[in-house]
């Protein structure tokens, strides 16, 4: 009897949480978004505020994804969205912790943006040199002072309202980062844009916003990194834009090293233009539930887009990586490797679209989805996928998962390598060939320690 | 009298289920050069292997001593740092270790097991540039992913520097000689000779003669199904290389097996 009592129970607690999931929490969010609009006082300009409210009341209609979406099958919102985040409206002098910002994040050279729950601080932020014509400032002040040219370049994404996060970053659209590279400039020394999170009195939840843009014959490399203090519970949902003009050479890089018990979900959405060459490299440290999708539209002839990924998943983590290459025109080469290290109850999962146009003609790509899987309990589930509407293309795709070498292991013993060492040097040794695409060395050190020291635990 | 390194007795090893060494007594001292040859399949390799710890070979009867201990008991990564160095047949290629950061794991594991302070990059680099000028090694392969890409002869002569570097008692080189054109072979024996002490020994296991014109062996062993059917000096060596594998295996049917 009292078996079946508790069934019973178990029953109801579904159904009144399913219940949550589709109005409680929605209303929450939505709840949020009345005070953050309140508190924008008229700030902004009209066609944005359009925008937001555009964006609004498209979530209040879709909600979030289920599982029952098949974009979201693995991965479940609830453990995040039943969390009480809220929005950081204003930030207090008091709240910026100096000690914890500098020692957070890449600190080599490079044109720096540090924010802090969604608030630029310019004082952490370091843009001196900056040369002349090139833009690097935060959003907010972009919006007043380049108004034309963000307005030209923004809600690109937003406008698909395909993916509900993207959406409510649209909503919240009000800060972030923003480049600028004048036709047929080189920008020498990267920009590091630092997004870091803490969570004070409840959970928070920022939106950040990066718009970069490129013109013809530029060049410049970014590289966007995401952290917060350990063990806060927070909510990351970004989006970044990407415009890579003729000619022009865009490396964009993301780090992710979220608190553990933080949730972080990104999309980025790049155009790019003739000839132009864009590089993003998405590399996945952090966070309890992490969700990246990056998507790269191919709409000039002779582009080049590369998608790399790198993910390193835990214990009780999941990290999901949903990529996008859509070929539009004809000419263009795409070239993707996403690797994953699968650590525990760690759960991964890759589903990456290659999209070939009709007009797409002489498509070049080449898709892989590379993964280690180092614990019987860790799952990934891995979908490459090519949806090919042209007839004269080259296309190849594949997908492995494999353990360590056996052959290797011995080999590093042998030399009295211990069995747990000789296992990290060559679960680094996989890793390592994502980073080593990155061009800018110093980033490329910098990823290399942060694999190590994850790696090291 | 000199030290016994290693000394096996009667030891049998199988391989998923195929017995291949069936009985193999062998005794090497200090300051001593052995050479097994026999012909293929005949279970060199696989006493090579068994000697280094593989877990693919399952020991099923016999007994291993080296310098005292039961080397049977240890773990492949505890036999190195105790001493036991296989050059490898066939060395892995590690894409993505760098070179010299694995002979650096590699030396300071030895060095912390044996109770010596681990080395820096500082002293690491000079005495690899000391090892270097001995064994005539290109400093550029190291810098490399290990064995990545690197021809036959690259991966010998890696081989041997590991083994400068980490100055072991008992060296097992199997069939380091194979596929090595005769430049690289005087420079792999050259290697080896300059690393020869009173104190260590080396097991020399290849299938040509040849090699041992250059190292040269105080003992010869004949391996032949899976045991060592005749042992002698250096001149055994020769002897085979006139008369072929088929004398020795009719020694063995006929039952005069000769030891030492």
């Amino acid at each position: 009897m009292e078996v079946s009592g508790t069934t019973i129970n178990f029953e109801n607690n579904a159904i009144t949480v399913s219940k949550k999931y589709t109005t409680e929490n929605i209303q929450q969010f939505v709840d949020a978004f009345n005070l953050f609009s309140n508190s924008l006082n008229g700030e902004s300009d009209s066609t944005l505020g359009a925008k937001r409210s555009a964006s609004i009341e498209h979530f209040k209609v879709t909600g979030f994804p289920t599982t029952k979406h098949e974009e979201w099958k693995y991965t479940n919102m609830l453990p995040i969205i039943r969390n009480d985040f809220h929005p950081h409206l204003t930030l207090d002098q008091r709240e910026v912790d100096e000690a914890f910002i500098r020692a957070s994040g890449y600190r080599g050279e490079a044109f720096r943006l540090v924010f802090l729950n969604g608030h630029f601080l310019p004082e952490q932020s370091s843009l001196e040199g900056v040369p002349e014509g090139v833009v690097v400032t935060n959003l907010a002040s972009a919006i007043r002072e380049k108004t034309d040219l963000v307005l030209e370049h923004i809600v690109g994404y937003g406008d698909s309202f395909e993916h509900s996060f993207a959406t409510l970053n649209t909503a919240h659209l009000r800060d972030g980062a923003f480049l600028y590279i004048p036709k047929n400039v080189k920008l020498q020394k990267p920009v590091h844009i630092l997004y870091l999170t803490t969570s004070t009195d409840q959970p928070v939840v920022t939106y950040p916003r990066t718009l970069l843009i490129a013109e013809g014959g530029a060049e410049g490399s970014v590289v966007e990194e995401f952290t917060g203090k350990s063990g806060e519970i927070y909510l990351t949902n970004a989006v970044a834009e990407a415009i890579v003009g003729e000619n022009a050479h865009l490396s964009h890089i993301k780090i992710q090293h979220e608190s553990r018990d933080a949730f972080h979900i990104g999309a980025s959405h790049a155009k790019l233009g003739r000839n132009a060459n864009y590089f993003n490299n998405t590399i996945s440290f952090g966070g309890k539930i992490v969700r990246n999708d990056p998507w790269a539209v191919l709409e000039g002839e002779g582009g080049h887009a590369a998608v790399d990924g790198l993910y390193l998943v835990g214990e009780d983590q999941l990290i999901d990586n949903h990529t996008s290459i859509d070929h539009t025109v004809p000419n263009c080469t795409s070239h993707e490797l996403y690797k994953g290290i699968l650590r525990d109850n760690g759960h991964g999962v890759f589903n990456g679209k290659i999209f070939v146009q009709k007009d797409a003609q002489k498509t070049d790509s080449v898709q892989s989805n590379v993964n280690l899987l180092l614990s019987d309990e860790a799952e990934i589930d891995t979908k490459p996928q090519l949806e090919i509407y042209a007839d004269d293309v080259k296309c190849t795709h594949g997908a492995t998962i494999g353990r360590l070498d056996d052959t290797s292991i011995f080999y590093l013993r042998a030399r009295g390598i211990g069995k747990a060492q000789a296992e990290q040097m060559l679960t680094y040794a996989f890793a390592v060939e994502v980073i080593e695409h990155i061009s800018d060395e110093n980033i490329r050190e910098y990823a290399i320690e942060l694999l190590d020291a994850r790696l090291d635990k | 009298m000199s030290q016994p390194i290693l000394e096996i007795s009667n030891l049998h090893a199988h391989v998923e289920g195929n017995e291949i060494l069936k009985g193999i007594n062998l005794t090497i001292n200090q300051g001593e050069v052995h050479a097994i040859m026999g012909p293929n399949g005949s279970g060199k390799s696989t006493l090579a292997q068994v000697l280094a710890g593989h877990e693919a070979y399952e020991v099923t009867e016999g007994s291993v001593r080296y310098r005292g201990l039961d080397l049977l008991e240890l773990d492949p990564e505890e036999r190195a740092r105790e001493g036991v160095f296989l050059a490898f047949q066939y060395p892995v290629e590690l894409p993505g270790v760098n070179g010299m950061y694995f002979m650096k794991a590699a030396l300071n594991a030895v060095r912390k097991h044996r109770g010596l302070d681990e080395f820096d990059a500082a002293d690491f680099l000079t005495l690899v540039r000391e090892k270097t000028q001995v064994l005539d090694i290109p400093k550029e392969l190291l810098n490399r992913p290990v064995n990545e890409g690197f021809s036959g002869g690259e991966k010998k002569r890696n081989e041997i520097f590991q083994m400068a570097l980490l100055e072991p008692s008992l060296a097992i080189l199997d069939e380091t000689d194979s596929g090595l054109d005769i430049d690289a072979l005087r420079i792999v024996a050259d290697g080896v000779n300059k690393l020869k002490r009173p104190d260590n020994a080396a097991l020399v296991i290849t299938h040509y003669q040849r090699l041992l014109d250059y190292i040269v062996p105080d003992f010869v062993h004949v391996l032949s199904g899976g045991q060592i059917i005749k042992s002698g000096g250096k001149e055994l060596a020769l002897e085979l290389e006139e008369k072929g594998y088929d004398w020795v295996k009719e020694l063995s049917r006929e039952g005069t097996v000769e030891a030492v």
